[in-house]
């Protein structure tokens, strides 16, 4: 649920701007759906790995990952996971 | 205003090993371009392809398929008629020969980094025939293929990799000739091509030109597929799938364009305002609105570094050659001088990005 507010946030200052961030649903296709374009990932991927100190693969940055609020929280989370599960190690 | 100057340097990917050039003095000697003498109008293009560009662009939704032809900013493109992609790299080398004040025997190094150096294409490898008809008899030649209208960086980078390893190579000449192949000229919804060759001569300890400062590149073979050639029927075609460049490739495409900017930037301790001339490729108008934005340049901001100069309009997208034709016009124009920053940069198939910084 916290992820999902923190980028919430983050989109609606500082990507779309004016957008209000209630009107951006967990849903909502925030790539495929022309609200946040390719400059706009820029600081969308910044963001992402600052705030949840996560690293993306090129490859994972896509709209089949990143394109709903949901789908971003999903990558977090597994991401998440996985540093959690390597420093049990 | 430089509003995403605040994500710093960030990099994945392949990359390649980065600050090699910035202890070696190799300044950029000269550069020079041909382009054929015949064209043909954009519309024409289209108009010809159209059962190609329908079926290329059939998976996009409504609205993407409408962009896709839209922002162009292209009207005409030069086509090879009777002449080869060889003949045009002949006759810019020569130029760019010329212009470096040297002669074919001083040149060490010559690679070629033709994407579609033509299906006609007669030699094993444009470089070995351009070293012989050159005079270069003792030059180390090499041909290859990677990166589209980036890989100038890699040409770069590669010339500067034998420089290091090699103390006999100090001139090398970089070369790229290049034509769509036949009913091939849109690369819809990113561009329709041109044909074009152009030649950029290094030096080591040259007395004058920019000096290169840092290059950076990185490629990511995943993409490969995205635009892809194949043969058909005997015939080299190009495939672009269009679901993968609007899903996998643009959602990274300035992404990483803007880290390798950030990552040359600092290697120098430099920043984007320090950039004097912004050098990037003609794919589209609306390409290069996002490279603008990218850097942070108002609207327009392109303009006074090269998109006024930049003879776009008239030759199409011309690969590689597209950075080497604006920086020519930027020089013919007298717009670049004394320690002014250069800053080359520019994507291609591959996928592939890379960026040079240069000081005037």
């Amino acid at each position: 649920m916290e992820i999902k507010i923190a980028v919430r946030q983050f989109i609606a200052e500082n990507v779309l701007l004016a957008v209000h961030q209630t009107t951006i649903e967990d849903a909502t296709p925030l790539v495929s759906g022309g609200l946040i374009d390719s400059i706009g990932m820029i600081g969308l991927v910044a963001f992402l790995e600052a705030h949840f100190k996560v690293e993306f693969d090129p490859r994972e940055i896509n709209v089949h990952n990143l394109d709903t609020l949901q789908q971003i929280e999903e990558l977090i989370r597994k991401k998440l996971a996985s540093r959690e599960a390597g420093a049990a190690k | 205003m430089y509003g995403l100057e605040m994500y710093g340097p960030k990099m994945y990917g392949h990359e390649m090993p980065d600050h090699e050039p910035t202890n070696m003095n190799v300044r950029i000697a000269s550069a020079a371009y041909a382009v054929p003498p015949d064209g043909e109008t954009v519309e024409a293009v289209l108009e010809r392809e159209r059962d190609r560009v329908r079926t290329t662009l059939a998976p996009l939704s409504p609205q993407a398929r409408q962009k896709a032809a839209e922002g162009l900013g292209l009207s005409r493109v030069r086509v090879c008629g009777s002449q080869q992609p060889y003949d045009l790299v002949r006759e810019a080398a020569a130029a760019a020969i010329t212009d470096a004040g040297i002669t074919g025997p001083d040149i060490n190094l010559i690679l070629d980094y033709s994407t579609f150096p033509g299906e006609n294409s007669q030699s094993l490898s444009l470089a070995h025939k351009l070293s012989a008809d050159l005079g270069a008899e003792t030059s180390m030649n090499l041909s290859f293929k990677a990166g589209g209208c980036g890989a100038l960086h890699l040409a770069i980078k590669t010339a500067l990799g034998w420089m290091r390893t090699d103390e006999t190579i100090r001139t090398a000449l970089l070369v790229t000739g290049d034509t769509a192949p036949a009913g091939n000229r849109s690369l819809l919804p990113v561009t329709v091509q041109g044909d074009a060759g152009s030649a950029v001569i290094l030096r080591r300890e040259g007395p004058e030109g920019p000096l290169l400062l840092g290059v950076e590149a990185m490629t990511l073979g995943h993409l490969h597929d995205a635009i892809a050639l194949v043969k058909t029927n005997g015939h080299l075609e190009i495939k672009v799938d269009a679901l993968r460049i609007e899903n996998e490739v643009m959602p990274i495409y300035y992404l990483n364009l803007y880290r390798l900017v950030q990552k040359v930037l600092a290697a120098s301790s430099l920043s984007l305002h320090d950039v004097d001339h912004f050098i990037y490729s003609n794919i589209s108008r609306r390409d290069r609105d996002g490279f603008r934005r990218m850097v942070g340049l108002p609207e327009g901001g392109l303009s006074e570094g090269g998109l006024a100069l930049t003879p776009m309009a008239e030759y199409g997208h011309t690969f590689a050659s597209d950075l080497v034709i604006n920086y020519v016009h930027l020089r013919r124009e007298g717009r670049i001088r004394p320690g002014q920053l250069l800053l080359f940069a520019s994507a291609g198939i591959g996928f592939m990005w890379g960026v040079t910084l240069a000081r005037a």
